[in-house]
C-alpha cells in the first residue's frame, strides 16, 4: 500500500484538537499547514494565535505560534514583521475577534500596507463564548443575545470586514472563500497561498476572509450548519477575489 | 487484463466526532454513521463499501479532524 497525496500536511501536529463536530476551524488549520509546506516556508513562518475557539492553534500547527490579546493579533504580528522581516507573519482570527473588539487594529494594519497576512474566519458569532452575535450576524439570526434575531434599528448590519478593507490602499490582497464542499476548499486554499505570496513578494497587506461552520454556537447540526454557511451566508459575504494589486 | 488501482481508507474511528461531512461528500457511498459509539461518546464513520472508493480523497478534504487517511496499491 502506497500513500496517495491524501496524506496529513507535516505543519500539522498528531495532536487531537478540542473543537466541536464539524467546526470549520480545523479544516482552515489543515489548508494553511498545506500552503505552508507547499512554499517551503515552515522554518520561517510565525503564526499569531487569537482569543476564541482558535487560541489553542500552538497545539496544532508544527509551526511557530505566539498568542496575543483578543483583537490585537495585527499588532503583534506588525512587531513581528518589522523585527523580523524574512519571516512570513500571519494573524488567525475570528470574527469577534477581528470585527468586533480589534476594529482598530485591522483598519490601521491594512492602512499602513503592511507586509503581514491575516487569515479571517468568519463563523458568524462568538463561538467560544457560546454564540453572542458577532458585526458579522445575519439581519434576522437568532443568537444568544438575539434571541427573537438580529435588528437592523437596533443592532446594525452585518460588517463586510473584506470590502471595508479593500478601499484601503494600504491592502493589496482581499478575497473571500469558505469551506463547505471540496470545490470550495481548493479555492480557498489557492486564496491562502496567493496572500502568502503577496507577503512573500514585499508588496503588503493581504487579508483572506474564510466564511466557516460553527455549528454549536450557531445551535444546527454540522451538516445543517454546512448548508447554511454555502446557501445563506454566501448571500450577504459573496464569495471571490476582492482586491489583488 | 488491465491493471486496476484499488484504494484504502484508514479511518482514526476513536477520535470521529461524527460530524457526516464525509459521508455527505462522498460520491460513492462508501461511507455510513455506525450505531456504536466511540470513546468520545460519538457515533462514529464507518466503511461501508471500500471495494467502490476511487481514492478522489473528497472525505479527506472535508474531515475537519484530518482522521482519514488514503493509500493506493495497483494489481
Ligand atoms: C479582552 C477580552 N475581552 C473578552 C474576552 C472574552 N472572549 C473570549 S473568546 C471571545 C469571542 C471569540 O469569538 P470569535 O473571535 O468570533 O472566535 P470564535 O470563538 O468564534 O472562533 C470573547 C469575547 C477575552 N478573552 N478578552
Ligand atoms: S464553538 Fe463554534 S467555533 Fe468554537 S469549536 Fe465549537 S463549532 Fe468551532
Ligand atoms: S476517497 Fe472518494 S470515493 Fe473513496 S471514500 Fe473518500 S470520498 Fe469516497
Amino acid at each position: 500500500m502506497n500513500p496517495t497525496k491524501f496524506v496529513k500536511p507535516k505543519s500539522l501536529k498528531d495532536t487531537h484538537h478540542n473543537y466541536c463536530p464539524g467546526c470549520g476551524h480545523g479544516i482552515i488549520h489543515r489548508i494553511i499547514a498545506e500552503v505552508v509546506d507547499e512554499l517551503g516556508i515552515r522554518e520561517k513562518t510565525i503564526a499569531v494565535a487569537p482569543v476564541g475557539c482558535a487560541v489553542f492553534a500552538y497545539d496544532y500547527w508544527d509551526f511557530d505560534v505566539t498568542e496575543a490579546p483578543h483583537g490585537r493579533p495585527p499588532a503583534v504580528a506588525t512587531g513581528i514583521k518589522r523585527v523580523l522581516p524574512d519571516r512570513i507573519v500571519f494573524t488567525y482570527q475570528g470574527d469577534g475577534d477581528l470585527a468586533a473588539i480589534g476594529t482598530s487594529e485591522i483598519i490601521h494594519t491594512a492602512n499602513r500596507a503592511e507586509n503581514i497576512t491575516v487569515i479571517f474566519v468568519n463563523n458568524t458569532v462568538y463561538g467560544m463564548t457560546q454564540g453572542q452575535m458577532a458585526p458579522t450576524t445575519l439581519i434576522g439570526q437568532k443568537t444568544l443575545t438575539t434571541p427573537y434575531g438580529r435588528e437592523v434599528t437596533r443592532d446594525g448590519y452585518p460588517l463586510k470586514v473584506s470590502e471595508l478593507i479593500s478601499v484601503l490602499d494600504g491592502a493589496r490582497y482581499v478575497a473571500r472563500g469558505t469551506v463547505t464542499n471540496p470545490k470550495n476548499i481548493t479555492i480557498t486554499k489557492s486564496y491562502i497561498k496567493t496572500a502568502f505570496i503577496t507577503q512573500i513578494e514585499n508588496k503588503g497587506f493581504s487579508l483572506v476572509e474564510i466564511l466557516s461552520m460553527c455549528p454549536a454556537g450557531i445551535h444546527m447540526s454540522p451538516v445543517e450548519a454546512l448548508n447554511w454557511v454555502e446557501n445563506e451566508l454566501t448571500k450577504c459575504f459573496p464569495l471571490g477575489v476582492i482586491k489583488n494589486v | 487484463m488491465s491493471k486496476k488501482n484499488k484504494f484504502l481508507l484508514k479511518i482514526n474511528y476513536e477520535n470521529c466526532k461524527g460530524c457526516e461531512y464525509c459521508i455527505i461528500t462522498c460520491p460513492q457511498k462508501v461511507l455510513s454513521l455506525s450505531d456504536e459509539v466511540n470513546k468520545l461518546g460519538y457515533r462514529f464513520v464507518k466503511i461501508i463499501n471500500q471495494q467502490n472508493c476511487n481514492g478522489c480523497g473528497r472525505c479527506y478534504i472535508m474531515c475537519p479532524d484530518y482522521l482519514i487517511e488514503i493509500f493506493s496499491a495497483t494489481d
